[in-house]
């Protein structure tokens, strides 16, 4: 498979507020190429960013670019719909469509080419997420990690400008986190992708994460680089959430 | 001999008005159980005030607004060269009305069941909304839609008065079977109410079952 | 689990909507008019009648059918609610009322062809109970207990109702018996309600006493205003001239000779006395 490279990195700037209710969060940060954790405590915020940088929330003020263009500005009225922001989004729980079979769960979010061409990309992603063996399997039928390989590929399939990840291993055992990270982790390298993913796990910032937003409630997001070779930095950071 | 022409009218009378209801009732369920406007509210109360008004009402206010002194009434005749009350076409449109209500309710609960997480998936996949509808919101709910279709059926086929207000009671042309078994009681003719009644009771049963069936297996 | 795959439900619902159109059609086939502008001869007529006009009508139906090769079909109820209907558009040839005003209003409201206008009996009616329950002998006896409920026709647009309130009203038991009253949609609804026991007792049209068979008690006609009851024709063309012949027959020798078994005075009979 062949990467289009200039889609690869555009780079997201998030300077936002959302209100859902009686709950307002506030992030402020920069995810460039490779894989930015939202990272704090349950209720803090961060799936609500995420759905925000999703489009599927507006926030009261701030904006958000990928890139160079701007997709959301509510001072200026600008608010792309969703469908239009090019995106790959992967849930806790995988959301695939129990009435269609796997393979058909990623050709619909193929946007390119007919039936055919729709069904050979997403067999293609089926066997990069190892789930080829899957395509014709009962969707209803497969267990939590398999129905998050299938998710994931769906997510990539549309060739997103970003992938989005809304504590995508929580509801999974310790074995299958463990692959399923390291699946993310392999592909995000292989194709370049910008990836934000929201965990309350440490795992996932230790072996997954090149940096780190944390989230504690009430207060703005601070960004953190993370250095592979300076452990104690896992350290500060779990003091600063405790 | 059994005179069958009241339950065949009655069969086509409320196989169309199903037909009407849902395909009315669909787009009316998903408009409130998505939709965020001005005037949802009352939208809503006014498709389902044919529930909880008296048939009579419902027959009442459809006379009155399609009937021959009527402007509805009086550009249908011009239309169709005769009036449009007191014919098959007045008793689909009570039934039809009479039938809306279910398939609404029933359909816009479906609607808001549906996991709004397998919609946001192809809504960021790209999809547009009306493609979100036919590939996943409606095949998800179709089993209450369905649900609702059969107990709109149920209704339109038992309706008796808004049809008899609009549609009258004329043997062999708006005499449905409901219609039909109250003439046989004031006829004295027992034998014919009976079956009627029956039949009637049979039909609704076999609805009710189908309707439990629908929500009692789940996907 | 899982029961429909993608293509399993595409035909299902393909079946449905193809299930929907020939529906559609049939019905629309059924709704065309029953009278096709054009037709040349007039197989059948429907006509709108009083419901004390029921069993009678049923039979000259069926002579007039035998003798014209035109058939009959017709819609009781009261005459108010059949004149609400014709006024609104009800596509009745002929309208048979129990009575003379309501008559009249289908004239005024520009349904009624004035000229057919026609006084076709006079109705007369009756105490009645199942054979089994004591029947009073004048319709002062009413006042007694063990008629818990007495069944009328709704006088507000029965005239057969009318005329049993009249007759309580003359004979001085109205307000007596007034709490005592349950109403009956037309005549024949207000027998069935008696036939059933859900009334002791009910004042009824002779006519539906004599279709039974059973005993009645005669009410005498000066307790109420005389029920004349007109007809008039309400569609013109060959339906008009046909529900004219179906008028003209209630006045031939076979349709008198139907119309007094079932106890309706004539015009230009004398009122038997009672």
């Amino acid at each position: 498979m062949t990467t289009d490279r200039s889609r690869a990195d555009p780079g997201v700037t998030v300077d936002i507020t959302t209100t859902v209710g009686a709950f307002t969060v506030t992030a402020d940060f920069t995810a460039s190429a490779g894989i930015t954790a939202l990272f704090g405590p349950s209720g803090s915020g961060k799936s609500v960013t995420l759905a925000t940088v999703a489009g599927l929330l507006r926030p009261d003020r701030g904006t958000i670019a990928l890139g160079d263009s701007v997709v959301a500005d509510p001072a200026r009225g600008v608010h792309v719909p969703t469908q239009d922001r090019r995106l790959g989004m992967v849930f806790q729980h995988a959301g695939l469509l129990p009435h269609r079979s796997p393979l058909d769960n990623v050709a619909i979010a193929v946007r390119t080419g007919n039936r055919t061409r729709r069904r050979e990309l997403a067999g293609s992603w089926l066997d990069r997420v190892h789930a080829g063996h899957l395509a014709t399997t009962p969707t209803a039928t497969l267990s939590g990690g398999e129905q998050q390989r299938i998710a994931l590929a769906r997510a990539l399939a549309g060739q997103p400008r970003l992938l989005l990840l809304d504590e995508p291993f929580s509801a999974l055992d310790q074995p299958t986190r463990r692959s399923l990270r390291q699946l993310v982790r392999d592909l995000v390298d292989a194709h370049d992708l910008t990836a934000i993913v929201v965990t309350h796990d440490l795992d996932d910032i230790a072996h997954l994460a090149d940096r780190v937003v944390l989230y504690e409630p009430g207060s703005t997001t601070t960004s953190h680089d993370l250095e592979p070779d300076r452990p104690d930095e896992l350290l500060r950071l779990l003091r600063l959430i405790t | 001999m059994t005179d069958w022409f009241p339950l065949w009218l009655s069969l086509r009378v409320s196989a169309t008005a199903t037909v009407v209801a849902a395909m009315v009732g669909i787009g009316l369920a998903y408009l409130l159980a998505k939709g965020r406007f001005r005037g949802r509210g009352l939208l809503e109360a006014v498709a389902t005030m044919p529930i909880v008004l008296p048939p009579t009402v419902l027959g009442y206010y459809l006379l009155t607004t399609l009937g021959v002194n009527s402007p509805v009434g009086r550009a249908w005749e011009r239309l169709f060269g005769g009036p449009l009350v007191f014919t098959p076409t007045a008793a689909v449109v009570a039934a039809s009305l009479s039938a809306l209500p279910f398939v609404v309710r029933t359909g816009r609960a479906a609607i808001e069941d549906v996991d709004p997480r397998l919609e946001a998936a192809l809504r960021v996949a790209g999809h547009p909304e009306w493609r979100i509808a036919t590939l996943v919101t409606l095949p998800m709910a179709r089993r209450g839609v369905l649900a609702g279709i059969a107990l709109g059926f149920a209704r339109a086929l038992g309706d008796f008065g808004a049809t008899v207000m609009v549609a009258g009671n004329i043997p062999g042309r708006t005499q449905t079977l409901p219609i039909a078994v109250y003439d046989s009681v004031q006829a004295g003719n027992d034998s014919a109410a009976r079956t009627g009644a029956l039949i009637l009771a049979g039909i609704a049963v076999v609805v009710l079952l189908t309707v439990t069936s629908l929500s009692t297996r789940r996907t | 689990m899982s029961t429909a795959d993608a293509p399993s439900w595409t035909r299902r619902a393909v079946g449905v909507l193809v299930g929907a159109a020939v529906a559609m059609v049939l019905v629309g086939c059924g709704a065309d008019g029953a009278s096709p502008p054009g037709a040349l001869e007039v197989d059948r007529i429907t006509v709108a009648a009083a419901s004390d006009l029921r069993p009678a009508f049923e039979e000259l139906g069926q002579a007039f059918e035998a003798a014209t090769g035109t058939s009959v079909t017709f819609s009781f109820g009261s005459s108010g609610q059949l004149r609400e209907q014709i006024v609104n558009g009800a596509p009745f040839h002929l309208f048979a009322a129990a009575n003379v005003s309501f008559v009249d209003e289908v004239i005024a409201s520009g349904r009624g062809v004035a000229t057919t206008k026609a006084d076709y009996a006079l109705g007369r009616i009756v105490l009645w109970a199942p054979s089994g329950v004591a029947l009073p002998k004048s319709i002062e006896e009413l006042t007694d207990a063990r008629y818990r409920r007495i069944a009328i026709a709704n006088p507000d647009h029965a005239p057969y109702g009318l005329a049993a309130e009249q007759a309580l009203k003359s004979a001085g038991v109205h307000d007596r018996i007034r709490s005592r009253l349950v109403y009956g949609e037309n005549i024949s609804d207000t027998f069935r309600i008696v036939q059933s026991n859900n009334a002791e007792i009910g004042i009824v049209a002779l006519s539906l006493a004599i279709a039974d068979g059973s005993q009645y008690t005669l009410v005498p006609a000066e307790l109420h205003e005389p029920l004349e009851q007109a007809l008039v024709v309400t569609s013109r063309g060959e339906h008009g001239n046909a529900a004219a012949a179906f008028a003209r027959f209630l006045g031939s020798p076979a349709g008198r000779e139907v119309m007094v078994r079932y106890g309706f005075v004539l015009p230009g009979e004398a009122l038997p006395t009672s």
